[in-house]
């Protein structure tokens, strides 16, 4: 059973977790994501003391995102051994798009997600993500480099 | 701002507002989360890691400690071009090692092994116990020791090396470096970075062999801030003590590449201070007796951030810069020759002291006084590209791949190879075993034919 304060902060919260999960995974798969991460998230003795549950509810999407990765690349491994770098399932968006976000890892999307459509500053991209300022920094720039070989 | 922040905004608005609705929640039960849309396949693979996590993830995700269990299941697969089949042997398997699922760039270890331990670090700064080191038993895999304390903060890990004392030496995401007892994980020193430098992003550990102490322990540390930074720092210690300390040239910032050293030179991959100016590659020569920068080479060329491996042998230096791969003269930094592809980086020098290079789908050998090329290996498949090699004393290459190890002889021809059952992001190479650390949170050791 799911408590009523619960259900309030995730309502307060479910629409920028989807367009989260939406940069971590692409729109096919984002409902699957946050719905797998809450439901995983909720159920934990963890949320019950949680001072910040909008922190958790991000890390836990962003944990569950690298989950959905894994799993793709295990079954592109084991199946084709075909791919190393993780397919972005982007049906609805153009291909130039998701060409682009798809060389990022899912932190670096991550970052770039919160930086850019949040627009937050490292500092609270950090806490949000649970890293160092200096990993925030450092995943920006190589995300940076990454989108500016494919934008440019 | 700048124009490529105005397109990397706009892409992120174009997927931000293709966003589905949220799926909602059923206040009566968790496990009846509504998902307005579902992907067939995916929910069975959702449904198959929900069950997984209930052991394993959570843990990885709130800190509990991990379960690591020796196994000696078999898995897996070797072919061989020999008459007489060899194979080689999955020795031992340990589960729940939080290694980070980034594939290793040059730069650093996440895996790595004396005669009787192997060394697993948890990551980059993911998102969970990524605090811990762990000592395991290298005949069985058993865990010996873990620490999460060893550094402030998550362990950066990339830079986990050991020196001859049997220090660990670990570097955490903050500013501080650890050195360990590696049979202990007791701690012996610990180093702090001054105010305004952030972490240490290069470390190299210098050993010519003759050295009856500690060989010297360089750590190259990087600015803390953003736009206008003080240039990077370097030390060099010995047993702990510091011997001395440089700074690299202004407007300069540190690549990912770690430094390496040769006939008294240390050099030292650097950009131009991002994101002020456009990334690129500058090399740094430094006397390793006292830091006092001898020579910096611009390779320009191709702007990007450097990953790949210096390597110095004889009197030069080889690295990829400009357009493809180039050789270095070590005491003055003046370009020797240069091997024009944008997809070749140096993999391993030869006994003969030429180089392997990977080039589109082949390994090449280059001379090393010419930079002459000899196609050695042709048609290798993107996903199996050699990403680290090493050349055994037999004079036989070794080189992994995101999916395996293969074996090839001096003149090209494949002796064996082994497919990972999963994704590799890390390895740790001798002559006759491999440890892998795999995608699935697993560390396996893998003994040759």
């Amino acid at each position: 059973m799911i408590d009523d304060q619960t259900v309030n902060v995730y309502q307060k919260h479910s629409s920028e977790l989807t367009r989260f999960a939406t940069g971590l995974v692409g729109p096919s798969d984002a409902q699957d994501v946050v719905a797998d991460a809450v439901t995983r998230l909720i159920t934990a003795p963890v949320w019950k003391e949680a001072q910040n549950p909008r922190v958790l509810l991000y890390r836990a999407v962003l944990y569950e995102a690298r989950m959905f990765h894994r799993a793709r690349r295990r079954r592109m491994t084991r199946e084709a051994r075909a791919a190393t770098q993780e397919a972005y399932v982007m049906s609805d968006i153009a291909p130039e798009v998701a060409m682009a976000v798809s060389n990022l890892s899912p932190q670096q999307r991550a970052v770039v997600f919160l930086t850019y459509w949040n627009d937050l500053d490292n500092r609270t991209v950090a806490q949000l993500l649970g890293v160092s300022e200096g990993t925030v920094r450092k995943q920006l720039g190589r995300a940076r480099e990454r989108l500016r070989r494919v934008l440019e | 701002m700048n124009d490529l922040d105005d397109r990397i905004r706009g892409l992120i608005r174009t997927i931000g507002e293709a966003a589905p609705a949220p799926p909602t929640i059923d206040p009566r039960s968790p496990s009846q989360t509504r998902r307005p849309r579902t992907n067939g396949p995916l929910v069975a693979i959702a449904a198959f890691f929900i069950v997984v996590a209930g052991f394993v993830g959570l843990g990885w995700l709130f800190g509990e400690s991990e379960q690591a269990t020796p196994s000696s299941a078999t898995t897996g697969s070797t072919s061989s071009t020999s008459d007489s089949p060899r194979e080689a042997v999955l020795s031992w398997k340990t589960t729940g090692l939080d290694i980070s699922d980034s594939f290793r760039s040059s730069s650093g270890r996440l895996l790595l092994s004396d005669d009787q331990r192997l060394y697993a670090a948890s990551g980059h700064g993911g998102f969970g116990n990524f605090h811990a080191v762990t000592a395991l038993d290298k005949r069985s895999g058993e865990i010996i020791w873990q620490r999460e304390d060893l550094v402030e903060g998550p362990v950066q890990s990339v830079f986990l090396q050991t020196l001859a004392s049997g220090d660990l030496i670990v570097n955490g995401q903050y500013d501080t470096l650890t050195a360990a007892e590696s049979a202990t994980g007791d701690i012996r020193w610990s180093f702090q970075l001054p105010d305004g430098y952030g972490a240490v992003a290069s470390l190299f550990v210098e050993s010519d062999g003759s050295t009856v102490v500690d060989p010297m322990l360089i750590v190259a540390a990087e600015s803390a801030g953003e736009g206008e930074t003080p240039p990077p720092l370097v030390y060099a210690f010995e047993q702990g003590a510091l011997q001395w300390k440089a700074s690299l040239k202004a407007g300069t910032a540190l690549q990912w590449s770690s430094p390496v050293a040769a006939a008294g030179v240390l050099i030292v991959s650097t950009t131009p201070s991002y994101p002020s100016s456009a990334p690129g590659n500058i090399i740094q020569g430094l006397d390793i007796t006292d830091g006092e920068i001898l020579w910096s080479a611009n390779l320009g060329g191709e702007q990007g951030f450097h990953f790949y491996p210096l390597i110095a042998s004889g009197d030069k230096l080889f690295t990829r810069g400009g357009n493809g791969v180039v050789a270095l003269t070590l005491q003055t930094g003046e370009e020797a020759w240069s091997y024009e592809s944008l997809d070749a980086f140096p993999l391993a020098m030869r006994p003969d002291g030429d180089l392997y290079v990977v080039d589109a789908g082949r390994i090449v050998v280059l001379d090393q006084a010419t930079g002459q090329e000899t196609v050695l290996i042709d048609g290798i498949r993107s996903d199996d590209s050699p990403v680290g090699a090493i050349v055994t004393s037999s004079g036989d290459l070794l080189t992994v791949s995101p999916i395996g190890i293969r074996s090839y002889s001096a003149d090209g021809e494949e002796n064996w190879s082994w497919s990972a059952d999963d994704a590799i992001v890390d390895w740790e190479l001798d002559s006759s075993t491999a440890v892998i650390a795999t995608a699935d949170r697993e560390v396996s050791r893998v003994d040759f034919p």
